[in-house]
């Protein structure tokens, strides 16, 4: 049996297919927590030459866990080259404009925009305003409720980091990516456990007719 | 008894309609396939809700007529099969929306 065909539902459910393993938040986890280090006690931490090579390693395991366990059970597609699927694009420009002037907007509020060494205390809020567009991009398209609850967790985890205690200037970017990362290491493992859980490994029988080519 | 004008026009675009697409099982895999690059046979079964033997049939009806194209390739040596539309399968789904719903707007 066959499903009503509707374009603008199939383009969402493409599009949630690619949300549905829990591996993008693990990536971005990862990638926070590694940023993260890299910033800790003002670039002491993780080496920053390092991070092309950490994020090219990460991507390899995206690519095996995909292959490995994403695509027998989902299928896999390639969307096309222009970008279709997703019914809201002019979203991330203006969330990247939104970010900017918020960021600005607090400088000239608070008084900091004449003190340029204490902007990096605002830098967080710029990044979570930016991840608070591509949060709200993803469940437009999606139609996944928990990117909302992403966007709330960004909100409070930027809030958390500027009250945490910090040395650095870049402390509380690396506080604010920490604790973001933490959320989205839990949850991208957490996310990926039910996926495999309740999507067993499809089986196809094509053979008979691809053998005869 | 003479058919009126806008009867005859229906029938006549509906008359044009291609076979071929309007079944609901290969309308359902090039509707699917009109909005991605390519997929593979599970990607489609999941999408259509079609069994692997049935799209394996359809799948074959449209290549036979050149709307699909099936291809094998090899990634990490686990074969994969992709299919995806022609340019004559777009322009047969497209054609077929359009008289449809030319069809459809002439019935009051």
């Amino acid at each position: 049996m066959t499903r009503p065909i509707d374009l603008t539902e199939i383009r969402r459910r493409t599009f949630r297919d690619t949300a549905m393993d829990g591996l993008v938040e693990l990536m971005l986890g990862i990638w926070f927590f590694y940023i993260s280090g890299a910033l800790y006690k003002n670039g002491k931490g993780f080496s920053f030459v390092l991070l092309p090579f950490a994020f090219y390693l990460i991507y390899l395991g995206l690519k095996y866990l995909k292959n490995r366990y994403v695509y027998p059970r989902l299928g896999y597609m390639k969307l096309p080259a222009g970008n279709q699927t997703n019914p809201n694009m002019k979203l991330l420009p203006y969330s990247l404009i939104a970010g900017l002037v918020v960021l600005v907007g607090i400088l000239f509020i608070t008084g900091d925009y004449r003190y340029p060494m204490r902007w990096y205390f605002w830098i967080p809020v710029f990044i979570s305003i930016f991840l608070s567009g591509v949060f709200i991009y993803q469940a437009l398209g999606s139609g996944l409720i928990r990117y909302y609850f992403y966007v709330i967790v960004n909100i409070l985890s930027v809030i958390l980091s500027m009250l945490l205690p910090f040395e650095g200037k870049l402390e509380v970017i690396s506080n604010y990516l920490l604790i973001l990362s933490g959320f989205f290491i839990i949850a991208g493992i957490f996310i990926f456990i039910l996926f495999i859980w309740k999507n067993p490994i499809q089986t196809v029988e094509i053979e008979a007719n691809n053998e005869k080519k | 008894m003479k058919k009126s004008e806008p009867d005859q026009d229906i029938s006549r675009t509906l008359a044009d309609l291609d076979r071929l697409v309007h079944e609901p099982a290969r309308l359902s895999i090039l509707a699917v396939l009109s909005v991605v690059e390519s997929a593979d046979f599970v990607f489609l079964m999941r999408q259509t809700g079609l069994t692997s033997g049935n799209l394996s049939t359809h799948a074959s009806k449209l290549e036979s007529a050149g709307y699909i194209e099936i291809k094998k390739e090899f990634v990490d040596k686990i074969p994969r099969t992709l299919i995806m539309l022609t340019s004559g399968g777009k322009e047969a789904f497209e054609a077929y929306r359009k008289n449809v719903l030319k069809a459809l707007g002439k019935i009051k």
